[in-house]
Formats: structure tokens, sequence, C-alpha cells
């Protein structure tokens, strides 16, 4: 330790210490006999050796590359602030995904997050999560390792006023907001006043929500708003930072009590079989999430003996820290995973771009390095020099990063709609921008180094492999962008067979109010009647499961997913699908199904399926017609293997309503809606655009997360393009000039300019087109299976890279062919 | 002269008061019957690692011929090293002879 502060003071001191080095030295030759002062040697170079026992030559050295670095940096602005631009752009993208990825994971804004748990009823048949409210009663009042436990349920609700949006409500207990430390922007917050038995429905607004609905008008703060056609009375206005603990951004906050006066439904708070409340709880200090885990194991066994109905045999409790992100669906990690593999090719193009700027710029200080050399430099350290102008030119660029990732993260965030996600920038930012910037810089800077001090022809093939690399991963961006832009439109307009902008669902969601199957058809039958007296209204139908969504009733016969749907007879006209064979079934056929042409071809490939018997899930049924595809299950399923029963009374509870009115189209949401209310109770409305509109929504983010990657590695191509084609035109001016004072023409002198690079263009084409197949059939199996694979996509895409590419080339080729001759010979 | 000598030596010749670089060489020479050099190309960097080791310290003085030099003093710490470098070069010496008088 003591040497090290030696080694320090002789580092700080290093001047002084010179100086006196130097005189004794000198001090020494001069005592030195006159016959051997000549065999002294070079006293720098002692000098120099001497210091080196200080240990600090490595540092020194390090200082004085760093300064002659930034002298020659500023040497030339243009290169340096290029490639700025460039290194800039491709660490911050990355840097951007990991704001967003961060951003995902602290979503939930609450006083001391870290003593937040969530727990989780836990079951032999897997995860359950949701409790029942006295049961979340009972841990709540018995449990030693929590110091508050606090409960969270969901309810749609629907604002009266016309809205068509339908709100998931956050019912929560009395204690939610003070345990969770959030002060009201506006008014108060609940409390346990309001969760008491008789007490006045109040609601707390979520800001977002505020926002967009009422305009941010604080004096909507003590009026009477109508939620589910029940008034209540808002108090107040949560604060922006606040979105919830389940559903982000939760839109109104109610007291748990309230559930009965919204949905009729009163079983809730007292009924162990309803288990649909979120548990949360504060852990005590010092307790462990085992210890507490341990506890509530007990407890579970206590509550068994009171309720051994309601309580699993094995039926245990997790408990897993608050902000824990939720698990995402398989699907769209691996379409994350993809789009991290996306970002950073953008990065590696980035690389490729800058280490081709060094090459061509390598070949201008060659001389000085060659005389370097000559007199004696090591390799190692002329490398070293040069690596350490690109450290430098990647701390730079990093600094620059960081802003451009912060940027970059806001623009996407808006783009994705994500208001209540904020980005932070923290130390694991920041370390994540120097590891980029580190690994750029031995990515972009290593080749260039090393061919700078071995020199050589090299330096061509590299670059030309860099302009390959570069093509191909524009190209890649920018097909995949392309193949997602029209693919969308594409399967909707090529597949589906009814018309769906003139389709409206009405779902009543008799299950959810306990109605009897028997009370359920009554119902639904006088919900159509009603339907079919508004004006504009074509006509209506009952089915059991919509078209266009992801609720869906799936058997497995014989190796194959059949879609299945219960519904009437008038289904088929609504949906404008013509009867191929055989006949639709009648009032007295229970047993009988209509299935469509996919499913007749695949069940019966060569025989006729009419009057076939067909067993599903033990039950016979018999074939007596077929219809055409309908496609109405495009989203899970690129083939319309349908199959259509009767529907009966049992499916009676989950039967909604299709509303087809081809003029009126998708503008008379609030007019159905209240035409379909029965006795208070509001069903879902949703047109089924707003169905496709929901599931183009996530597809339409991720292209335009992909199309902006495209676009920003076409730039640095673009940028890297034409940089080299300038390069190659000044370098070769004087030959130009040659050429042209010996009358070539102007297609030879572009042949001759450009013809070095038209193979590289090609396999970086080539390859980009390979990857863009893989990667694009890839994600049409995984994920968007209804996404057309089609050649005009990757023709776009192409097509704008090559005017990309055409636009880049055009001021080089402009300038070699305004060379003047005259002076071009004498350049130099 | 064997390697590594240098810094014992030079220790040595300190141990009996501080001197400058060239009072150094001319000691170990003298003592030597001019058998052994310290080369000053050696000594410099020698005295530079021996500072940061913290075995001698320097101070600024005036030569005979009245130049700026340094005056090299053994430290505490510097004794011990001495101590232990003759130790050990002992050992190997009586080592190596033990194997040249029997081998």
């Amino acid at each position: 330790m003591r040497k090290f502060f030696r080694r320090l003071s002789a580092f700080l001191q290093r001047r002084r210490l010179r100086q006196e080095l130097a005189e004794e030295m000198a001090a020494h030759r001069e005592m030195m006999p006159p016959d051997r002062q000549r065999n002294f040697g070079n006293t720098l170079r002692l000098q120099e050796e001497a210091a080196d026992e200080w240990g600090w030559t490595i540092v020194e050295q390090f200082r004085q590359d760093a300064v002659y670095g930034m002298r020659s940096l500023l040497r030339s602005p243009g290169f340096t602030l290029t490639a700025l631009a460039v290194l800039a752009i491709g660490i911050g993208v990355n840097l951007a995904e990991i704001h967003l990825l961060q951003a995902q994971r602290h979503r939930i804004h609450v006083r001391d997050i870290d003593s937040l748990t969530q727990l989780l009823r836990v079951t032999t048949d897997g995860a359950r999560g949701s409790f029942s409210v006295p049961a979340i009663e009972f841990y709540g009042r018995y449990n030693t390792t929590f110091s508050s436990v606090i409960a969270e349920t969901r309810v749609q609700g629907v604002f009266q006023a016309g809205d068509s949006d339908r709100l998931h409500c956050g019912l929560v207990s009395g204690n939610y907001f003070r345990e969770l430390g959030i002060t009201p922007l506006y008014g108060r917050m609940l409390d346990g006043e309001d969760e008491k038995a008789g007490s006045p429905p109040v609601a707390v607004l979520g800001h977002a929500y505020w926002q967009s609905r009422f305009g941010g008008d604080p004096s909507i703060v003590q009026k009477m708003i109508r939620l589910n056609d029940k008034p209540v009375q808002v108090v107040g206005i949560a604060p922006p930072e606040f979105g919830g603990l389940i559903d982000l951004p939760t839109p109104v906050w109610m007291p748990i009590s309230q559930y009965g006066y919204l949905t009729r439904d009163s079983s809730l708070m007292t009924d162990y079989a309803t288990r649909r409340t979120s548990m949360f709880g504060r852990i005590k200090p010092g307790v462990s999430l085992e210890v507490a885990e341990a506890e509530l194991r007990s407890l579970t066994g206590s509550l068994r003996n009171v309720q051994p109905r309601y309580v699993d045999r094995n039926e245990w409790i997790k408990v897993q820290p608050a902000d824990t992100t939720p698990n995402p669906p398989p699907g769209a990690l691996l379409f994350f995973t993809i789009c991290i593999l996306l970002i950073l090719l953008v990065l590696f193009s980035a690389c490729a771009n800058l280490g081709n700027m060094l090459l061509a710029r390598g070949l201008a200080p060659h001389r000085e390095i060659e005389i370097r050399l000559a007199i004696g430099a090591g390799r190692w350290r002329l490398i070293r020099q040069l690596m350490t102008e690109n450290l430098l030119l990647a701390l730079l660029a990093s600094i620059a990063a960081l802003f451009v990732g912060r940027w970059t993260a806001r623009i996407l965030l808006l783009i994705i709609n994500a208001p209540h996600l904020q980005i932070v920038t923290d130390w694991k930012i920041v370390l994540a921008c120097a590891a980029l910037g580190l690994a750029a810089t031995l990515g972009f800077g290593l080749a260039p180094a090393f061919q700078a001090v071995k020199g050589g022809a090299r330096a061509g093939r590299i670059r030309k492999i860099l302009v390959s690399v570069q093509v191909a991963v524009s190209c890649v961006l920018l097909i995949l962008s392309s193949l997602f832009t029209r693919g969308i439109e594409q399967s909707f307009r090529t597949d589906v067979r009814f018309d769906y902008a003139a389709i409206t669902v009405v779902n009543p969601e008799f299950y959810l109010h306990g109605y009897s199957p028997a009370q359920a058809r009554q119902a639904a039958l006088e919900i159509a009647a009603s339907l079919r007296q508004l004006p504009g209204i074509d006509s209506v139908t009952i089915s059991s499961f919509p078209p266009l969504t992801r609720r869906l009733w799936l058997e497995h016969v014989s190796g194959q997913d059949l879609y299945m749907n219960a519904v009437d007879t008038s289904y088929f006209p609504l949906m404008r699908l013509p009867l191929l064979q055989g006949h639709i079934f009648g009032p007295g056929e229970p047993d009988a199904i209509v299935i469509s042409e996919s499913a007749a071809r695949r069940l019966w490939s060569n025989e006729s399926p009419l009057g076939k018997d067909f067993v599903i899930g033990e039950r016979k049924w018999i074939v007596t017609g077929i219809v055409k595809d309908s496609g109405a299950n495009i989203i899970n399923h690129p083939e319309s293997v349908e199959v259509y029963t009767p529907i009966a009374d049992k499916d009676a509870a989950l039967a909604m309503i299709l509303v087809h009115a081809a003029r009126n189209r998708g503008s008379s949401v609030g007019a159905i809606r209240s035409a379909a209310t029965l006795s208070g109770m509001i069903p879902q409305v949703d047109t089924l655009q707003s169905f496709i509109d929901a599931r183009v929504d996530t597809i339409e983010k991720a292209v335009t997360v992909v199309a902006s990657l495209g676009a920003i590695a076409s730039l640095l191509a673009v940028i890297g393009i034409f940089g080299l084609l300038s390069f190659t035109v000044a370098q070769r001016t004087r030959e130009i000039g040659v050429r042209l004072a010996l009358g070539a023409r102007t297609f030879h002198v572009l042949r001759a300019m450009l013809g070095d690079y038209t193979l590289s263009f090609g396999i970086g084409a080539t390859f980009g087109i390979a990857v863009a197949v893989a990667a694009g059939t890839f994600l049409r199996n995984m994920i968007f299976n209804f996404l057309p694979l089609d050649l005009v996509s990757f023709a776009a895409g192409l097509l704008l890279f090559a005017a990309l590419t055409l636009a880049a080339a055009l001021l080089p080729a402009w300038r070699a062919l305004r060379i003047d001759p005259a002076s071009a010979l004498r350049y130099e | 002269m064997p390697p590594g000598t240098l810094a014992m030596l030079v220790l040595r010749v300190l141990r009996s008061g501080p001197l400058h670089g060239y009072a150094i060489a001319q000691r170990i020479r003298a003592l030597s019957d001019s058998i052994l050099e310290a080369e000053e190309g050696s000594l410099y960097p020698t005295l530079q690692r021996m500072l940061i080791e913290g075995w001698v310290k320097a101070k600024a003085g005036v030569s005979e011929t009245g130049r700026r030099v340094r005056f090299y003093t053994l430290t505490r710490e510097g004794a011990k090293q001495l101590k232990r470098e003759i130790a050990e070069y002992e050992q190997t010496t009586a080592a190596i002879q033990a194997i040249l008088r029997t081998a």
C-alpha cells in the first residue's frame, strides 16, 4: 500500500523527478574521467529507462496517445463528426432498448417497493394466482409476517356518456393507497371509510385516463359520473407516476366493497369460491420470503380446517416481489429477442461503416506510420496509439449515445403509447453504454489499426467485405419492415370473407351475472329482438364465439385442430358463407353440424363428408353441410378448419350477439349498447374493427420498431457508401482526369469508379435476402402466422435500398465527371 | 556482476552514509578493486526502483564539483532488505560452492 502511494507521488511529481534525474546524470557524466565519458551512452534513453522504474510509462504513453489522438480528430472535423454520429446512433439504439427494458421492469412506482410482495395462490394444477375476498381477510387477520395486506380486483366498467371504451376498473381495499404511499394530484385517495358497507360509491381517476377522457380538468373532482349506468362520485385524481399494480395504467379505482354495486354480483365479498382478487403484502423488515411462505402455508392449513371445500389439499401460497415482471408470452419474448438481434445488427452495421471510414482514412497517415516504423517504433506501440485514438472516438460517441438512447426511448414510448413508463438513466445504462462503446472500439478499430501498421493491399478487400456487410444488414431490415407492413393489409384483404368492417359484437357475459342457461337464452333472444328494431341494422345473429379474437373453442380430432363455434342458422348469411353442399341444420336436428371447405378437405380428403358420423368430445354429430371458409380464425390459424354446431341451451350462457350494419358502420356503438342493456346489466360492445385494431396494433408497433431500425441502418449505409465513393473519387482524381483527357466516356469513368464495389453489393444483397427470407419465415411460423410471405415486399425492400444507394452515389459520381483534366493532372 | 546483486551492493555501500549516484558507482569500483563496475545504465534504473520500494530516500544536495545531485540514504526498510539479501546471497553461494567442491 505504502509502495503504491510512493508510486503515485512519483507520478504526480514526475516532472520534478525527471529534472533531478537529468541533473544527477549530467553530474555523473561530468565527474567521470574524460576517457570514459563517452561510454555513458544516450542520456535521454537512460533517463527513459530509469523513469520506467516508476511504473507509469504506460499511463504516460496513454496520455500522450490521447492528446495526439485528440489533435488528429480535431484536424479532420468532418470525419470526426460523421464517425461520432454513426457510432452514437449505433450505440444509442441499443441503449434505447435497454432503457425500455428497464422501464418495463420498474413500472410500479410506490413507496418502498422492496418490501411490497405479491401473493399467489398455487394449487396442484398450476399457479392460479387469485384469491377470494374472505380468504384474503383471513390471511390478513392471522398472519404475523406482513405489516399489511392489500387486495385488488378488476371489473369491466363503462362510462355512460356514449363512451365506447370498456375500462378495467381497479377495485381495491381501503388501505390500498395509504399502504402504497400514493398522494393525490387533486382531491383525495380512497381510504378505510370508503370500504365500509353502506358508504357512498366513490372513485379515483387514473392520471392518464383523466387526461384523455376529461382533458385534465381538475373540476371533475367532487362531480358525479356514471359508471355502468350507476352514479359514482369522483373524489380524487391519482398522480401521473402511479399507474396501478395489476393493469397499467388503471383508469379508475373504486372501493372493493362496491363490486356488487357495479356488477349486480354480490358474491365477491363473501363467497370463498369467487377467486377473482389479487393479494399484495408489505413484508415486515427482516422477514424473508421463505419465512413468510412457511407461515402462510400453515395458515392455509388452518383455513382448510374451517373451509375444507374451498381449499385444495396441496394448496400453498407463493410470495414474490411485487415488481417482478410478469412472464411475457413466448411469442412476445421471441419477437423481442429478434428485435434485440436486429438492433445489434444496426450497431454491427455502424461498426462496419466506421471501420470502412477508418480504413479509408488510415491510408492518409500511412507515410507518417511508415517513418515511425522505419526509425524503430514498435508495432504494438503504434497499434496501441491507433486504438487509443479509436477509444477516444468511442468515448465521445458513448457520451452522445447516452442522449441519443434517452431520446430514442422517449420517442419509442410515444409510438407504443405507454406514457406511464418512465425512462431513467441509471448506472446500469451507463455501464451498458461503456461496454457497448468498448466492444464497438474493438469491432470497428482493431482491423483498420492492424491494417495501417502492416500496410499492404488487403485494405481493399476488407473494405469490400465491410461494404457487403452493410448492404446485407440494410437489406434484412428493409425487407422485414416492408414484409410486415404489406402483410397486414394483405392478409385481411384476401382471406377474410365476411364484411368485418360492418359487424359489431355484443357480449352480455351472462355467465358473469349468474344467469341460468334458460334465462340466458331468453335474454339473448330479447336482446337480438330489440337490436333488430334499431335503424340501419341489416341482420342480427347469435353465436357462442366472435370472429377475429383469441377467445375460441378448439377441439382436437384425428390429428386436426378444429375451430368450433355454436351458431344460430342466421349466422351463415350474416357472415357471407354460401352453402356449397348439403344443407344447414334445421331446428329439428340437434346433432347436425356444418363444416367448412378446409375442414372437409382436411378430415375427408377423398370422399364426401356429407352424412358422415363425427365424434367430437364423446358426442356424435352428423355432417349435413359444407360452407365456404370464413377466415374468422385467421388470427390463430391461416386455414379455416371450422366446424359449426347448432347453438343449444347449454351454450346460451356464452352467447353473444353479432350485429351487421352495412350503412351505419361502427358509429352506433352507443346506440347498440343502450338497446342491448337489460335491467342495468351493461353488455360489452365492440366492433370487429376494434378487435383487428387491437391485434394489428401490436404488429404495427413491431413494424414501426423494425421500420425505424431499417431506416437507421439504411441511413448509416448511405452515409457509409457516400463516404466511400467520395473517398474513391478523391483518391483517383488524377487517374480519372487522365482518362477524361484521353477521351473516356461517362460510362467508362463511372464503371471504373463504381465497378470495384458492384460485386460487394451483389454479395451483400444476396446475403441480406437469404437472411431476410429465413427471418421472415421464422417470424411467420412462430408469431405472425397469418402474414403471407410475398415477393412484392422483398422487391419493395430491395428497390428502396437500391434507390437509397443510388442517391448516395450521385454526388460522388457527379464530382468525378466534373473533374477538369488539366487541373487533375496538376493535382497533389 | 551477477544479476540482481547490484541492489544489494548499493544498499551495502549506503550503510556507511548518504552518497550520490556517482559516488556509489565509484565506491563499488574502488571496493572491488575495479573488478565490479556499476554501469550507469543499470545504476539509475536500480536506484529509481529502490526509491519506489522505499529502501532508500533521496535528498537534494550539491556534489563536490558544485552540481545539483541527489544524495541517497538508506532507510530502515532498506537496512532490513540488505540483511535479507545478504543472507540469501550467502546461502546461495554456499550452496553453489558445495556443488562445485563435491561434484
